[in-house]
């Protein structure tokens, strides 16, 4: 057994002012203290709207989205201390309203119609899981597995796959993900094994 | 233990969040019990393979100062440079991508009316197929007849209410006053007959005395007289439409037949007594 414990971006010294303090400098008026945050939590907030949403770009526009919502509501946290778990509830409900946007959204195919040699960015399935390798085959390999990891992910209930990725992958505290969740640490607890049993099912021939 | 549980500690375990006595009794039954090793392997490699794929590879402070410039407003000087020097290049630099303006326009026409065209085939579907649907089989005497009955039942119903008596003649105290001005008015009225009834009018065309030596005051009132005729009334009757009418209509009819007749017919008392001089009736020329 190895105890996870992923720091957010950057592991905190003692000296350093905990979230509380920082959102009540925040409310007083203090940017900077909120500059501090955003350091603390953007790996964080990116990671779990990455992996809510499966492309980097749509991740840091979501991510952005969040981070600006938390500065304009902050005063509206009742527990200064949270902040965490308030930030990635944020984080998870923008991303899937961002998802499910995209999935109503019709767009007309536009990439022939740029002139010249404008390269196209989109890769056509709105997905950028892949390794950073440079064999080919390793890449396509790494490709269809992420698109599949995303396929079981998708089909798992909201609260489920919200816990297995802040809990399984990105190895956050049960207490933060039960303050996203608004649920206890033993609901957090049943999120993740019933997640966990259906993507074993899910998976089955990868494992 | 169900196997149910059993997994369910073991994610516990694997999570690192299993309480440590629990954790030692778990250890020992996985160096015994098969199952419960193949469940922890193959929770171990879905674990692997859920942190499998890495998250991109991102400049994390850089993307830091990004958010802070756009969510708090605060830019660092190294930022600020940059930003001066990226206007300068970005004025510089072709300010559109060569776009097929045209093609694009085409597109998004021919796409808006697709979508017009597939919502009239779409209405025109639907009504044909509210018109396809028979008409059930009615007895409309008898719905007529229900129809009048309801309208009747209606109409009797809101003669009833409009007969109830207002609001406010149900207030008891109202009500109250009500009849004692009533009673009041008949009292009034019938002491002002009693006293003009004790009282003998004046002569006519006599003022009344100033003094009160024992005569009633006299009210003298004129009443319309009766003049005489200086010849018999006639009457004009008009019958028949307008002079406008007629010179504004082009129906033939009104031209030939009505409207060519005298619209006048005059009425006057026939004399038919033996004087001659008091009418019994009406005679038309």
């Amino acid at each position: 057994m190895e105890p996870q414990a992923k720091q957010p971006t950057r592991a905190l010294d003692d000296a350093a002012p905990t979230d509380g303090q920082l959102v009540i400098r925040t409310n007083e008026g203090d940017r900077k203290a909120f500059d501090q945050l955003i350091e603390r939590y953007q790996r964080q907030a990116v990671a779990v709207s990455y992996r809510l949403l499966g492309n980097s770009q749509d991740a840091l526009e979501v991510t952005q989205d969040a981070f600006l919502k938390a500065f304009t509501s902050l005063g509206t946290l009742q527990k200064p201390e949270a902040f965490g778990g308030w930030l990635m509830r944020i984080v998870s409900n923008l991303s899937l309203n961002f998802r499910r946007g995209r999935k109503n959204k019709q767009q007309l195919p536009l990439d022939d119609l740029l002139g010249t040699n404008e390269p196209s960015t989109s890769n056509g399935s709105g997905s950028d899981w892949m390794a950073q390798s440079g064999n080919p085959l390793r890449r396509l390999e790494s490709e269809e597995m992420g698109r599949k990891l995303q396929e079981a992910l998708s089909q798992l209930p909201e609260k489920q796959r919200l816990a297995i990725v802040m809990f399984t992958i990105e190895e956050m505290p049960q207490k933060q993900v039960a303050e996203t969740l608004e649920c206890s640490v033993e609901a957090v607890k049943w999120h993740v094994f019933q997640g966990r049993k259906k993507l074993k099912e899910m998976l089955k021939e990868h494992l | 233990m169900s196997p149910e549980q059993l997994e369910f500690i073991l994610t516990q375990y694997l999570d690192g969040t299993l309480p440590a006595a629990d954790a030692v009794a778990l250890e020992r039954v996985l160096e015994t019990d098969p199952t419960a090793q193949a469940l922890r392997d193959e929770h171990e490699r879905l674990t692997a393979l859920l942190r499998s794929q890495p998250l991109p590879e991102m400049d994390w402070d850089d993307l830091a100062r990004d958010f802070c410039a756009v969510v708090t407003g605060n830019v660092d000087e190294q930022s600020r440079a940059e930003d001066q020097k990226l206007n300068v290049m970005l004025a510089a630099a072709t300010p559109l991508p060569e776009l097929q303006w045209d093609e694009l326009s085409r597109r998004i026409s021919a796409a808006v009316d697709a979508e017009i065209e597939t919502g009239d085939v779409e209405d025109e579907r639907l009504v044909e197929l509210l018109r396809s649907a028979p008409i059930p089989v009615v007895n409309w005497d008898r719905l007529a007849g229900h129809l009048s009955e309801t309208i009747a039942a209606e109409t009797q119903a809101r003669e009833v209410v409009d007969e109830r008596p207002a609001v406010i003649g149900r207030i008891g105290w109202v009500r109250t006053a009500s009849r004692m001005a009533m009673a009041a008015c008949v009292v009034l009225a019938a002491g002002l007959g009693i006293r003009f009834y004790l009282v003998k009018p004046a002569p006519s065309g006599v003022n009344p005395p100033t003094g009160t030596g024992g005569m009633s005051p006299v009210v003298m009132v004129e009443t319309p007289r009766v003049e005489a005729a200086s010849r018999p009334a006639v009457a004009e009757i008009s019958i028949g439409p307008s002079k406008e009418y007629v010179a504004s209509s082009d129906k033939e009819m009104y031209r030939r037949g009505v409207a060519s007749r005298s619209p006048v017919v005059i009425a006057s008392p026939v004399a038919s007594d033996e004087e001659g001089d008091r009418p019994s009736g009406l005679g038309f020329e």
